[in-house]
């Protein structure tokens, strides 16, 4: 590795992920560096998918500015990365009358950050829009979209990288030294050189600045639990369906969210925690989670549960003081030559085409380059059977019959879709590198049909069984064969530090 | 001595409440759904023995393993024994079932044969 | 859609019991028997359960996973059912026309009958909810039966199991022969899920401790599992406080419950029962939509894979003649489960041949009976020295006892 690069992008979540497509753009050499396995493994791959509107932030912020600019072009974005979206809308519920004041302020706070369509809605409209919905009053905000969160950070990371931005995985930074023209950061194994840093490591961001000796950032991880429910309830609801906010609280309630594959989640809840790789699940939220929703959602069982998981929030703010933190996107005089994005948590997803777009006006700034030829304005994943309807299925598979083998039955992968997945452009082959990029083992069996099959695919192209793992590093599956394991050649499993 | 012992031969398993004697061995059983238990329950009294089921790498075969079983039941207290002697055992395709891929497994008089067909790829 | 075919039975999964249907349907006289399997082979999970047990009730031996499966097989073939592999049905309508897709592209088959006999899946740590982290080393028992039988992967060496299922039972003694070290069976209940017979051969031959009440409240481990804690748990399932302890491991089995796989049989609109989750059917194991069959452990979850085949030999026989006549003689003796037992199955009879019922009871019991009931009436009694959740229980009403059932209805319950 002794390229030099012009920019390194330290983190491959949506955020550096959208700057390095934004960057592709240009005959720019670009090196996104991420800690784990694949991109979208931290706070970009776990959260709600919500492309928000603008309602929730303060008149006036960063947050409310690049929201509101990343919503009105996101469903281009999307379109652009064959990435689902889907403009459900939203209604946030008052479940008493006492709280539709709040109904009213959240209203002003839209229409003043430029939110368009908003309108109160009496409860026998709402029944109307959600027969299985209770409440007093709502909200209705038409304009709210979901988008799927890793999807989308899959096709801008993979877009990147066939334009010829170089994603390195497994790379978690341990040093940085330099100056901006001649930065050495280190990984694993060698150093980067680059000319500029961007720093959007989420929830690691404060850690990257204080390698260069800028110390004035801390981030407070705050866990979200949500659960997933079954495919099965889906048609519950048609729109996201959000509690008034909290006040004070951490985020924006247990929320009631469809996704574009059609499951809904429960949550996310809040918790701080010292951890920011402490994406554990507890029996408790679990519990909460269910009965919070089950106050609008009456009826709900725990059997509709698929699975449970966790998110994390990069927050500025510790949970004693509590209230707003706006976005940090930063050059600052300690260390120039590097950019800071800090505390890039919720709206982040929504603003991360508009954040991307400000951060290649600073690299440019700084060198100038001319047009990639290499960049594609649309890009295309592979083709889903499960999207298609008949005629085009069997045009697909006489094109390829691997289109005819069905591999993950709850989730309609196909052989063809798994073995795509298998060989992206990034060189993630874990598990669920695979997953976030087929679907296959989301389903209602978890992988339990489909999981060995996947393995076969896996080692037919070219994967030996003992490098495979769930999520990248060291998280192997297997420990060698059932041979090893007879002759005691089977090594003790040792916790990873880093 | 009246002892109750839970037929493993099925699994329907039969508690079966067996009346004997360390003379004339087993005098009665009862509660057993089939003539099996008899035999089972004697054996498990004065020498317990088990089928051993596992199963040994191929070569050149369309599946990796083939599953293999004693063809009559060894000695309880002999299970790890064996696994330890095939422990470097590997097979060659192609297999049909019954093959024998060891005979006379630690002297048992018990062959470990195949239950799998393996065909040459 | 590329191809339209037409079947007198299309068979819907080629496990044990798909097998067994196909089989007796083509033997009864269907002439094109149609048998449809995603996996690129026949004998479903029998494959990979390369210990023994298996027949003693067909064959009157113990014949291993893959022997009973081969004898099956090559009796499909002996038979002429075609078998279509890698064919996955995506669609079946209330008039039998089925959508399947594969590598010849999308076709649909015509069917005179159908039989739905999908098997289960194993339940999973989400369904359960197991709290903690996402790390690797946390499978479900018949998958990691599957890498270790099958595809040569072993998964660990150092095992927890969650669950005392057979296959979790099973897998206990399989890891240990193997060479591993197994921890413990922790089930939550108070009693074992798996059968009797598992207990004494598969842990208590091998000394492999089994913690009853116990669960895993926690999975422990960032990148692979580290340990897992265990806790006991109260009569309500509730944790019971102070009795939290950490085990370590590299592995976690789930052997926590088979699913029946009934999404066909619901998109199809089928009556079903919410205790077996598979169809409602008779004696015919005909369900609510006619034409439609269903046996095997989508119908109801078996223990002994000697009675899922008997079950799908009758059904396959009854779609045949469905297929061929279409006729089979009215079920209008409404059966109920009664006091003690948590279903009986068929739901209905025709009471024109002697009925194999099967049930399961709520609770372990000894010294009881199983009684059948018609107008108040004891029409048979069958004494049941012990009876448990985890055992089937499978009792013939002869033809003879048939006379004594009034107002077509029968009760079948545990006595005394």
């Amino acid at each position: 590795m002794s390229d030099k690069f012009d920019v390194a992008i330290i983190g491959g979540g949506v955020v550096g992920c959208a700057i390095s497509r934004e960057l592709s753009r240009y005959q720019l050499s670009v090196a996104v560096l991420e800690r784990a396995g694949d991109v979208a493994r931290g706070t970009s791959g776990k959260n709600s998918g919500v492309v928000h509107t603008g309602i929730n932030v303060p008149t006036g912020s960063r947050k409310a500015a690049l929201n509101v600019a990343g919503a009105r072009i996101f469903e281009d974005y999307c379109k652009d990365l064959d990435v689902p979206f889907d403009r459900v809308g939203k209604v946030i519920v008052a479940l008493e009358e006492d709280q539709t004041a709040d109904l009213e302020s959240l209203m002003a706070r839209g229409v003043a950050n430029g939110v368009p369509d908003l309108e109160i809605i009496d409860s026998s409209t709402l029944k109307r829009m959600e027969p299985n919905i209770s409440g007093a009053a709502a909200l209705n905000v038409p304009t709210a979209a979901i988008a799927c969160p890793y999807s989308l950070n899959i096709a801008l990371a993979e877009s990147s990288a066939e334009a010829g931005v170089e994603y390195m995985l497994n790379s978690p930074v341990t040093a940085i030294s330099g100056d901006e023209g001649d930065f050495q950061i280190t990984i694993p194994g060698g150093t980067v050189n680059a000319a500029l840093i961007v720093n959007s490591a989420g929830l690691f961001s404060d850690k990257i600045a204080r390698m260069v000796g800028i110390t004035r950032w801390r981030i407070w991880p705050c866990r979200g639990e949500y659960v997933i429910l079954d495919k099965r309830v889906g048609g519950l609801i048609n729109s996201m369906v959000y509690p008034v906010p909290p006040k004070g609280g951490a985020g924006l309630g247990v929320h009631i969210t469809p996704t574009t594959d059609g499951n809904i989640l429960l949550g996310p809840s809040a918790d701080y925690t010292n951890d920011a790789d402490d994406v554990r699940t507890t029996a408790k939220i679990r519990r909460q989670l269910l009965k919070e929703a089950s106050e609008f959602l009456p009826g709900l069982s725990p059997r509709d549960v698929i699975t449970a998981y966790s998110g994390m929030r990069p927050k500025l703010v510790p949970s004693k003081v509590g209230g707003f933190g706006d976005f940090v996107i930063e050059e600052v005089s300690e260390q120039p030559g590097m950019m800071n994005l800090i505390g890039i948590e919720s709206p982040g997803l929504t603003a991360s085409p508009a954040i991307a777009d400000e951060v290649s006006d600073w690299v440019r700034e700084k060198i100038p380059a001319k047009k990639n030829s290499n960049f594609k304005g649309k890009w295309t994943a592979v083709d889903r059977v499960r999207d298609e309807p008949p005629e085009k299925i069997d045009a697909l598979i006489s094109e390829d019959p691997a289109y005819g083998e069905i591999i993950c039955r709850c989730e309609m992968v196909t052989r063809k879709e798994i073995v795509d997945s298998i060989n992206n452009g990034l060189e993630a082959t874990s598990l669920n590198a695979i997953k976030y990029r087929s679907r296959a083992t989301m389903g209602r069996c978890q992988g339990g049909f489909c999981g060995p099959r996947i393995i076969d695919l896996l080692i037919e192209n070219g994967h030996s069984p003992e490098s495979l793992t769930l999520t990248g590093g060291d998280s192997w599956l297997f420990l060698g064969s059932v041979e090893d394991l007879r002759k005691g050649k089977i090594p003790a499993v040792v916790e990873a530090t880093n | 001595m009246n002892t109750t012992l839970i037929c493993i031969v099925c699994p329907v398993s039969c508690p079966c409440d067996v009346e004997w004697t360390q003379e004339d061995g087993v005098i009665k059983v009862e509660n057993n759904q089939c003539k099996l238990a008899f035999e089972y329950v004697e054996g498990e009294l004065f020498d317990p023995r088990r089928m051993l089921t596992t199963s040994v790498p191929v070569d050149g075969g369309n599946w990796p393993l083939v599953s293999v079983k004693t063809h009559v039941p060894i000695p309880k207290d002999q299970m790890l024994e064996a696994m330890k002697a095939i422990e470097g055992i590997r097979a060659e395709a192609p297999i049909k079932v019954g093959d024998v891929i060891v005979p006379d497994l630690l002297g048992t008089g018990s062959d470990l044969v195949a239950t799998r067909n393996v065909t040459t790829v | 859609m590329s191809a339209h075919e037409v079947a007198d039975v299309a068979v819907i999964g080629g496990g044990p019991a798909g097998l067994a249907a196909a089989a007796e349907a083509k033997a009864a006289g269907a002439s094109r028997v149609l048998l449809l399997e995603r996996d690129d082979r026949v004998g479903g999970i029998l494959n990979q359960q390369v210990h023994d047990g298996f027949g003693t009730k067909v064959f009157g031996e113990a014949l291993t996973g893959p022997e009973y499966a081969a004898i099956y097989e090559d009796r499909v073939n002996d038979r002429d059912v075609e078998t279509w592999l890698k064919t996955h049905v995506i669609d079946v309508t209330k008039d039998r026309l089925i959508t399947v897709h594969s590598d010849k592209g999308l076709r649909t088959i015509e069917a005179g009958s159908v039989v739905l006999s999908m098997g289960c899946r194993e339940r999973t740590r989400g369904a359960i909810g197991t709290a903690g982290t996402r790390p690797s080393g946390v499978f479900t028992a018949g998958a990691v039966q599957n890498y270790m039988n099958v595809r040569n992967l072993a998964v660990g060496r150092k095992v927890v199991i969650l669950g005392s299922g057979d296959i979790g039972l099973i897998m206990a003694r399989r890891l240990k022969l193997e060479g591993a070290e197994v921890v413990c069976v922790a089930e939550i209940l108070p009693q074992p899920s798996g059968i009797a017979g598992n207990m004494v051969r598969c842990l208590e031959d091998f000394d492999i401790p089994l913690f009853l009440s116990t669960t895993v409240v926690e999975i422990h481990g960032k990148s692979r599992v580290t340990g897992v804690t265990l806790a006991e748990v109260g009569p309500k399932m509730g944790e019971k406080k102070g009795t939290r302890r950490f085990v370590e491991c590299d592995t976690l089995l789930l052997s926590v419950g088979l699913i029946p796989e009934n999404e066909l049989t619901n998109k199809i609109g089928i009556i079903t029962n919410p205790l077996t989750t598979g169809a409602i059917v008779d004696d015919s194991f005909r369900t609510s939509v006619p034409g439609i069959f269903s046996c095997g452990n989508v119908l109801q979850v078996h223990d002994v894979v000697d009675y899922a085949t008997l079950e799908s030999e009758k059904a396959g026989i009854a779609a045949a003649i469905w297929a061929t006549t279409g006729k089979l003689p009215d079920a209008d003796i409404k059966v109920t489960a009664g006091e003690g037992l948590r279903y009986v199955l068929p739901a209905t009879i025709s009471g024109t041949d002697s009925v194999d019922f099967t049930m399961r009871s709520w609770k372990e019991d000894h010294n009881r009976a199983i009684i059948f009931k018609s107008g108040g009436e004891e029409v048979r009694r069958l004494r049941m020295p012990h009876m448990e959740p985890a055992g089937m229980i499978r009792v013939r009403l002869g033809k003879g006892r048939f006379r004594r059932i009034v107002n077509n209805e029968l009760t079948v319950e545990v006595g005394d």
